[in-house]
């Protein structure tokens, strides 16, 4: 069936012969941007720390400075083993690498290496680490954008992630996010995730249950001065 | 599996159901705990009913206009990379997928929970050319190892279950030799789903949204079996019921919150992955062919219908979580993929009158769902507007109940027969002793009816007052 034998299918469904162009769409109300907009940073900053915790996410505030110890601290936290990092500049800029080098094997997701060699670097980590684009405060979600030196696996396979969050990109909730994805939506990279924690099931007798496919711990540090 | 999932007769069903103590509890308990959740995010968020409104709008205004959007979605989508193929019924739909396993020479899928695939049936026609499709929600998992059992519940599957008898299943399947505590099973089939995604050539999931403006696929899974599905296998094919659009992110936004509230009652799914054409060739993984199969199977049919507003539906089952009938008789009883209020209005536009008009009697008409259901869809008001189709246009009543209410009509409609006939119905008195109405009678008093008709008691009364 061609595009427009399956289109003209639904306008002649709807009474025409060919599709025409819609009146614009009117909100009646404004609920979802009054989520939260008087909130200050601080407070958004608080409100996104105290909701990851309520989810079982292990909250980190730190400074530019003292990223490198809170790191080693956060990765202390996580499943022990390997570590695979993203490829972001603000790892390197943070010095992520050098300080986990005296903690456990951290290799560096590597585009110019194969699927292979990077999905088995993943599989093989107990932590991946990640940069948030944004954060939101009312679920306690990341956006992430899995793409490039961000590879999809890396926050996916290791049993743990941390996610790094600019205090400066905690917005109230999913209506800002959305919006930031509607401005840049023409450099849209094939995969966008939000994440709101480890992953959960509850389809056992309703018993919520935490790892079913992905991360069983997630934690979140959040840098206060970026 | 297709719409029709049983092949007991509706009294089998419900004898069959009713009598299952263990499902009636754990339905009952997951209605009350689910609810309760609910409501409470719902009262956190505040504005309800403003919140459902502009759901509601943004969902009629789609269905409007769904030409259009589906037109700037495919076009968006094959720009980013995907190839869209269209399917007017689940024939189509399947041999579409067949075709695409057979250039990929592909035979193991894994596939992230979809209520479309199970509709037009993709499992079994995959199986049936030799490929090993893996279910990958839990509670989908949990049905497919045990016999391919089916669905109680369009978001908690396996809500029938107990943890006996999924440990059972798990040790007579898969040699599982744990005890039946649910994170031990889930870390169980963890180890096993595990290997099966990196194992798999495609990946099969369905669409919870398609974003028009940019031809974005959304995702929303707590397991994060979404994610997976989207991040290893080379190919990846969607699923997409036509109706599924929102036309920006500003939409998506307003659909999402909603239905994470109403589906489980949390914030947000712990995952919501946005997929935008295969990957690019600056990733490393990712599928690197994504193909996206939009379905109609009856929907534009419902669409040219009085009840367009029922394609408006986000799949949350709030309405079978609130239905009091869906408590007592459970999801099974219905025999059709989408049980509750919604497979009661749904069911019958996609399949026909014909096999699906007893389900419509699965409801008292009470309302409660249109009053938790996010995107206020007249789910009672269809089930009865349906009713009155079955018996007035499609003629599909059963003979008895034809013919009682023939001789009713001619008897209301007749001032003699009405007066005669109302003059002996107290000889129905003894109605629960014999016939028909001595089941109906067993648990239930009937109101006993007076000799003396309330007409003539009155007349009499005035004729006394006169007299005085």
């Amino acid at each position: 069936m061609t595009t427009r034998e399956f289109i003209g299918t639904v306008s002649h469904a709807l009474g025409r012969s060919t599709p025409q162009t819609p009146a614009p769409l009117v909100y009646r109300h404004s609920v979802q941007v009054d989520v939260m907009q008087e909130y200050s940073q601080d407070e958004l900053t608080t409100a996104f720390a105290d909701y990851s915790r309520i989810i079982g996410v292990t909250v980190f505030m730190t400074t530019k400075e003292r990223f490198p110890t809170t790191l080693v601290e956060a990765v202390k936290s996580c499943s022990a083993g390997n570590i695979v990092l993203a490829d972001d500049p603000l790892l390197n800029e943070l010095g992520a690498a050098q300080a986990l080098s005296d903690v456990a094997p951290a290799q560096v997701w590597d585009t110019n290496s194969t699927w292979e060699k990077n999905v088995r670097l993943a599989e093989n980590a107990a932590v991946g680490i990640a940069v948030a684009r944004m954060a939101l405060a009312e679920s306690a979600t990341v956006l992430l954008y899995s793409h490039g030196g961000t590879g999809r696996s890396v926050t996916l396979l290791p049993e743990s992630t941390i996610y790094i969050i600019r205090k400066s990109m905690i917005r109230p909730r999913l209506t800002q996010g959305m919006a930031y994805l509607q401005d840049h939506q023409n450099e849209l990279p094939s995969s966008v995730n939000f994440v709101s924690g480890p992953s959960a099931t509850s389809d056992i007798e309703l018993v919520r249950v935490v790892g079913v496919h992905g991360p069983m711990h997630v934690a979140h540090i959040i840098v206060t001065d970026l | 599996m297709s719409i029709k999932t049983s092949d007991l007769s509706f009294k089998q069903r419900m004898r069959k159901n009713l009598n299952d103590s263990f499902m009636r509890q754990s339905i009952a308990a997951a209605q009350d705990l689910i609810n309760e959740k609910r409501q409470q995010q719902f009262d956190e968020l505040g504005d309800f009913e403003k919140w459902r409104e502009l759901a509601a709008d943004i969902r009629s205004h789609v269905l409007e206009n769904l030409d259009f959007y589906l037109e700037e979605f495919v076009s968006n989508a094959e720009k980013a990379g995907a190839t869209v193929r269209f399917a007017r019924d689940a024939v189509e739909a399947n041999a579409i997928a067949r075709e695409i396993f057979c250039k990929k020479k592909a035979t193991r899928a894994v596939k992230s929970k979809s209520m479309v695939t199970e509709e037009i049936g993709l499992n079994e026609a995959l199986e049936e050319i030799g490929v090993q499709i893996l279910e990958t929600d839990l509670g989908e998992y949990l049905l497919q190892v045990d016999d391919k059992d089916k669905p109680s519940h369009i978001v908690i599957p396996a809500l029938h279950k107990d943890r006996k008898r999924i440990r059972q299943v798990l040790a007579d399947q898969l040699g599982y030799d744990g005890d039946d505590v649910p994170e031990n099973m889930t870390k169980f089939v963890r180890g096993i789903l595990r290997q099966a995604f990196l194992a798999a050539d495609i990946a099969v999931t369905g669409c919870n949204f398609a974003v028009a403006a940019t031809g974005t696929i959304a995702l929303m899974t707590n397991e994060g079996n979404g994610r997976f599905v989207t991040t290893i296998p080379r190919t990846h094919i969607v699923f997409m019921g036509m109706e599924r659009i929102v036309p920006s992110f500003k939409e998506l936004d307003i659909m999402f919150s909603m239905l994470a509230r109403s589906g489980v009652g949390a914030r947000t799914s712990v995952y919501m992955s946005l997929i935008t054409g295969p990957k690019a060739s600056s990733d490393v993984d990712g599928p690197e062919e994504l193909y996206i199969i939009i379905v109609d199977n009856g929907r534009s049919a419902v669409l040219a219908s009085e009840f367009r507003d029922v394609l408006r539906c986000i799949r949350c089952g709030a309405c079978m979580l609130e239905c009091p009938a869906y408590r007592h008789v459970g999801g099974h009883a219905y025999g059709v993929l989408y049980p509750g209020p919604l497979g009661a209005a749904l069911v019958p536009l996609l399949a026909g009158y014909k096999e699906y008009k007893d389900i419509t009697k699965i409801c008292s008409l009470c309302g409660a769902c249109n009053d938790v259901c996010p995107v206020k869809i007249p789910l009672y008001e269809t089930i009865y507007q349906h009713r009155r189709i079955i018996a007035e246009r499609e003629k599909l009543t059963p003979f008895l109940e034809d013919a009682v209410f023939s001789v009713y009509g001619s008897i209301i409609g007749h001032s003699r027969l009405y007066r005669t006939a109302t003059s002996m119905a107290h000889l129905g008195n003894m109605a629960p002793r014999i016939g028909p109405l001595k089941k109906w009678t067993k648990s239930r008093e009937m109101p006993k009816i007076p000799k003396k008709r309330f007409r003539d008691w009155f007349a009499d009364r005035e004729n006394k007052k006169d007299e005085k």
